[in-house]
């Protein structure tokens, strides 16, 4: 709606002029002319606007003489009982482009102009104020705007054919330019980051929240492609497998059961020990294992990282390890953790599965020795276990209590034991 | 039987006062006669032989009448008869064949077993067993007859067959009285047999027969069959006169039927049918000519042709039941495009369809209530047209039954009748003309004939008219096969697709307007971030689009929605606020076409959100919404759908507008059920 509105006017209203109800069918009228401008003076009775209903033309004069103050222009579309203007004491305040010719509301529709007498700004006095003159020849009388074919018995013909495809349809696709609408939570987004929206989303249509976060994500993607940071650990894991050696894959037991050393179990085999001597485990055991283990697990948040990084995990930038979760007992180095990774409370990361000598021995269940790999932005819900040779894709959520036993494609969240695909996130372009 | 039997018989009409020798002054009428006495006496046979499905009305003792009646007729007139039509049917077309083949339902009866012994139809011969709806099919006909004639193709006469019986209903009078005051060359032939069904005339009817004609201005003649030679001069005289004036005739004829209503439902008293018996003209014939060679000649070349009729009949095949449109492999392919049109008032459109309409079709007819200029309709869809052309722009009392009827009978001649209903409430009252006139005829007429009757109704709420003048009920006249049912909205232009509807006409169509589209403007242009799109139908559904930039499969739509008629509005109100407030995207339908409806139009966007929303004004209980999620569930069910409904609250439409915007849906109730339906599904694995 143009409004006009002179709020500082201090000039006293003489008469309202709003729109009246005339027909039951239309809720809004178009204004179709003001037959006078903005700050004329007039009398009372004389015609002061035009307005175009369904029905018929109404035609509204003037309750009092005055100077006449418009507030909605030619071709607006109001609604009924609406106020489109005032006639005032005094001449109102000239507002720009309100002088002769308002400018027109956005949604205002053109009015026929076959409809439209001239009726002269000139005071013609009757004896309502609101009249009714009917339209009925305007409507259907020649020339009238309507319908009217050359030849109508052809058009008849081609209406169908039209409507399958003809003039007046095209094919898609083709976007209506400048359409860009914004939700409000992807507009807070919008206005926290302070996004120029018309241009990142030039050629949108509806510009979601979910958009929002997308943009931002490629712009942290753009930033780090421009700076580049030391590559993720669990990116070179991919290319590279760790170590042949500490990447063995099944070590079967064929050793002689009598050979209990003096570190028992541990010391039992060198292809079980992944080809490492007895001294190697026994500072591994003290050192990295009992001692920086349960430091960790004991540790301020702080320090849990470097401690976890001293056992000898693989581990990328903005990643969160609770204090209670257990990153591998015997085998750190196994462990590849990449960027933006979060494992909470309980969880545990177990690289290597070894079973009692008599399940090993007898080759039931022979020991397992894999890497793990958590890509960038894995999540890990509380109480999970991630079993050995494991690769949690990019981006994937393990729900709470889950047990991994299989790779995790990137994009996904898994839920359960064994853990199974329950959702795939859209993944970005 | 409190009736006097003598009363019926005057010394004039004594059917012993006969003309010296009758067979040769009326050879064709009396074979005519005989014809149908000895079919309708083998059809009871077959009947008893167990070689008759259903039930047959015979016409034994008033053979005279159609006999008078079809002697007078041209090519151009027609016929409507009832559900004793037997001997109308003969007499109009001595098909022994076409009739026996027909009600032993073979294929190669006139209506290849489909319509039976109530339905036939041949050429200008229709018949159909609703008592009173047929009287203003055939002043709908009469009007055709008399709109041709004035056009140049020169006029026919309508007849109807009625029974005593049919006194008792209201649209016959609706019939006379539009009959009259329209001039229409239409004959009432009132058989007037005494009975209806089993009950004697003595307890139903009250007044004077031929006085309730007169009333409306109507001559009314009386004759019966016993004086059989005076009822075909009468009867000739009374046709010459409707040709001659254009008016209507009303026609009594005095008959009794010997047999029973149906078969075996005769409880009338021997002592009282006898005297019947004796005086029975065909008896009374049988009698006179017991020894005549000629009348034995004509019996045994009659007995031959329908012992002939009868064996090809039983030899015959069975008929089929499939119309064009059955053919497998008719799936649609949706295809979406852009469509052009101005951007204007609903009621603007409205009228400038149908001025296209009698622009373009010289046989387009438009009646209703208060149409006439310068009123112009009760929502001005029809202002100004009656100026323009007069004879085809037409006031009718209120009579809303008669005037659908006439539709019908226009529609059956050729014509495209448009009929405005004022209120949609009032269709109620054009039930009959709809379900078991318009609907039925294509079928069980064996496909011969088309119906291409058009109403217009305005329904929906939210003007404060209140109960009986704010209701949607289409559902009620939804879902009867051959039939279509389309409704605007305010996003596809009506002109367009009136213009589409005219130029495709071939069936019944019911076009439901909403009161508040009527003031609303028809808009092309979508809002920002969505996109306005139409399927490739005949009658498109819109599409409101959301244009997101999604790159993953399952993550565009969160919410299909359907938005049936007028609330349309509400629903692309409710579409961007859940929008713009929640961040839900939500891809509107808003059909035209309600009826056949095929969820295939629906099925990708199905696909993608697996959450269905529909929206309709009228009543939820087995309506529009339990159909379309009924055909959703049926091909989409093993996703996991979940779906809603926003329908109106059960009670009546209130007055106050308050307590109105509780019950009908806004775009309040459609934002709460979509997100009702966003939390059901929310935890479904997708």
């Amino acid at each position: 709606m143009s409004t006009q509105t002179s709020s500082a006017d201090p000039a006293p209203t003489l008469a309202e002029i709003r729109v009246p109800r005339e027909t039951v069918n239309d809720d809004t009228v178009t204004i179709q002319d003001w037959h006078v401008s903005h700050g004329d003076q007039v009398k009372a009775r004389q015609l002061l606007v035009s307005i175009e209903t369904s029905k018929a033309v109404l035609e509204v004069e003037a309750d009092a003489g005055g100077f006449v103050q418009i507030l909605h222009g030619k071709g607006a579309e109001v609604p009924i009982g609406e106020l489109i203007g005032r006639v005032l004491a005094t001449a109102p305040a000239a507002v720009a482009g309100a002088s002769t010719e308002p400018p027109r509301s956005p949604g205002g529709t053109q009015p026929g102009n076959g409809v439209n007498g001239s009726r002269g700004a000139a005071s013609t006095p009757v004896r309502s104020s609101n009249r009714l003159r009917d339209r009925q020849q305007g409507t259907v009388g020649a020339g009238s705007g309507s319908v009217a074919p050359s030849d109508p018995r052809a058009d008849a013909r081609g209406s169908v054919e039209a409507s399958a495809d003809g003039p007046g349809t095209h094919v898609l696709p083709d976007r209506p330019a400048a359409s860009l609408a914004i939700s409000k939570k992807a507009q807070a987004l919008i206005d926290e980051h302070r996004l120029d929206a018309q241009t990142i989303f030039a050629g949108h249509g509806l510009v979601r929240e979910v958009d929002v976060i997308r943009h931002l994500e490629s712009r942290i993607a753009d930033h780090q492609r421009e700076h580049p940071a030391p590559p993720s650990p669990a990116t070179i894991a991919r290319s590279a497998p760790i170590e042949p050696r500490a990447a063995a894959s099944t070590v079967n037991s064929a050793y002689p059961t009598k050979s209990r050393g003096l570190f028992g179990d541990a010391a039992s085999s060198a292809k079980d020990r992944g080809n490492r001597s007895v001294l190697w485990l026994a500072w591994n055991y003290f050192w990295r294992n009992w001692l920086l283990g349960n430091l960790a697990r004991w540790a301020p948040r702080g320090v849990i990282l470097p401690i976890h990084r001293m056992r000898g995990v693989k581990m990328g930038r903005d990643v969160f390890i609770d204090p209670t979760a257990i990153i591998e007992t015997a085998f750190p180095e196994n462990i590849t953790i990449g960027n933006d990774v979060r494992i909470t409370a309980g969880c545990v990361i177990m690289s290597h599965i070894k079973a009692p000598h008599y399940l090993r021995e007898s080759g039931l269940v022979p020991v397992v020795l894999k890497p793990v790999i958590l890509e960038d932005h894995c999540f890990i819900g509380v109480n999970s276990v991630v079993m050995p040779g494991v690769t949690i894709g990019k981006a994937s959520v393990v729900t709470s209590g889950s047990v991994v036993v299989t790779n995790v494609p990137p994009y996904t969240m898994v839920q359960g034991n064994p853990a199974k695909v329950i959702k795939q996130f859209p993944k970005p372009a | 039987m409190g009736h006097s039997v003598l009363s019926v018989f005057s010394p004039v009409n004594d059917p012993r006062t006969l003309l010296p020798d009758p067979l040769s002054n009326f050879p064709a009428e009396l074979k005519t006669a005989l014809t149908i006495r000895m079919v309708e006496q083998r059809l009871l046979k077959l009947f008893s032989e167990g070689k008759l499905f259903g039930t047959v009305h015979t016409c034994i003792g008033q053979e005279f009448v159609g006999v008078s009646v079809s002697r007078c007729l041209n090519d151009r007139d027609t016929i409507f008869s009832n559900h004793r039509g037997h001997g109308h049917f003969l007499s109009y077309r001595r098909d022994i064949l076409a009739l026996i083949g027909e009600i032993m339902g073979k294929s190669c009866g006139v209506c290849g077993g489909r319509g039976g012994s109530q339905h036939t139809q041949i050429d200008g011969f229709y018949s159909n067993g609703i008592q009173g709806g047929i009287a203003p099919v055939a002043a709908g006909q009469a009007f055709a007859h008399k709109l041709k004639g004035s056009t140049g193709g020169g006029g026919g006469i309508a007849v109807v067959y009625i029974g005593d019986g049919t006194l008792g209903q209201g649209a016959l009078y609706e019939s006379l009285n539009i009959a009259s005051k329209w001039d229409l060359p239409v004959l009432f032939v009132n058989e007037n047999n005494l009975f209806a069904q089993s009950t004697s005339q003595t307890q139903t009817l009250a007044g004077d027969i031929n006085a309730r004609a007169e009333a409306f201005g109507i001559k009314a003649w009386h004759s019966d069959t016993w004086d059989w030679p005076k009822l075909l001069d009468n009867m000739r005289a009374c046709i010459d006169e409707i040709r001659r004036t254009g008016r209507p005739a009303w026609h009594r004829v005095d008959t009794f039927r010997l047999m029973a209503h149906s078969k075996g439902d005769d409880n009338r008293p021997q002592e009282y049918v006898q005297p019947f018996f004796d005086r029975d003209p065909v008896n009374v014939l049988m009698k006179r000519y017991e020894a005549d060679p000629r009348w034995k000649a004509m019996e045994t070349e009659i007995a031959a042709e329908i012992e002939a009729a009868v064996a090809a009949a039983d030899a015959a095949p069975w008929g089929d039941v499939r119309m064009d449109e059955h053919k497998p492999g008719s799936a649609h392919e949706y295809h979406w495009q852009h469509r052009t049109f101005e951007k204007e008032k609903g009621v603007a459109a409205v009228r400038k369809g149908l001025e296209h309409g009698l622009e373009c079709h010289p046989n387009l007819v438009l009646i209703g209530e208060d149409i006439e200029s310068p009123y112009g309709g009760a929502f001005k869809a029809t202002m100004g047209l009656s100026t323009r052309w007069p004879e085809r722009v037409r006031n009718t009392p209120i009579s809303e039954h008669a005037i659908s009827g006439i539709g019908n009978g226009l529609a059956l001649c050729g014509m495209i009748p448009v009929v405005e209903i004022m209120f949609g409430d009032f269709m109620t009252l054009c039930a009959d003309q709809w379900i078991n006139h318009a609907a039925k005829f294509r079928f069980m007429f064996n496909d011969k004939v088309r119906v291409p009757l058009i109403i217009r109704t305005p329904m929906g709420g939210k003007r404060g008219y209140a109960a009986t003048h704010s209701q949607s009920i289409e559902k009620h006249f939804v879902g009867l096969p051959d039939t279509q049912v389309l409704c605007l909205n305010h996003r596809y232009s009506p002109t367009l697709l009136y213009k589409d509807l005219f130029a495709s006409i071939d069936r019944p169509t019911l076009v439901i307007e909403n009161k508040i589209l009527y003031g609303q403007n028809v808009n092309p242009d979508p809002p920002p971030g969505f996109d306005l799109i139409f399927t490739n139908e005949r009658f498109p559904t819109a599409r409101l689009k959301p244009d997101t930039n999604e790159h993953g499969a399952g993550a565009g739509t969160d919410i299909t929605i359907v938005a049936l008629g007028g609330v349309a509005v509400d629903a692309e109100e409710a579409v961007i606020r859940l929008f713009n407030d929640e961040d839900l995207v939500c891809d509107l339908f808003m059909p035209t076409r309600l009826y056949p409806f095929d969820i295939g139009v629906l099925e990708p966007s199905l696909r993608q959100s697996r959450r269905l929303l529909i929206v309709e004004e009228g009543q939820g209980f087995v309506s529009m919404s339990s159909e379309i999620i009924a055909q959703a569930c049926e091909r989409l069910g093993h996703l996991g759908l979940s779906a809603r409904r926003v329908t109106a609250t059960p009670n009546p439409i209130p007055a106050a507008r308050p307590l109105e915007q509780l019950c009908l849906p806004g775009a309040n109730h459609i934002v709460t059920k979509a997100l009702e339906v966003m939390r059901e599904h929310a935890n479904v694995q997708r």
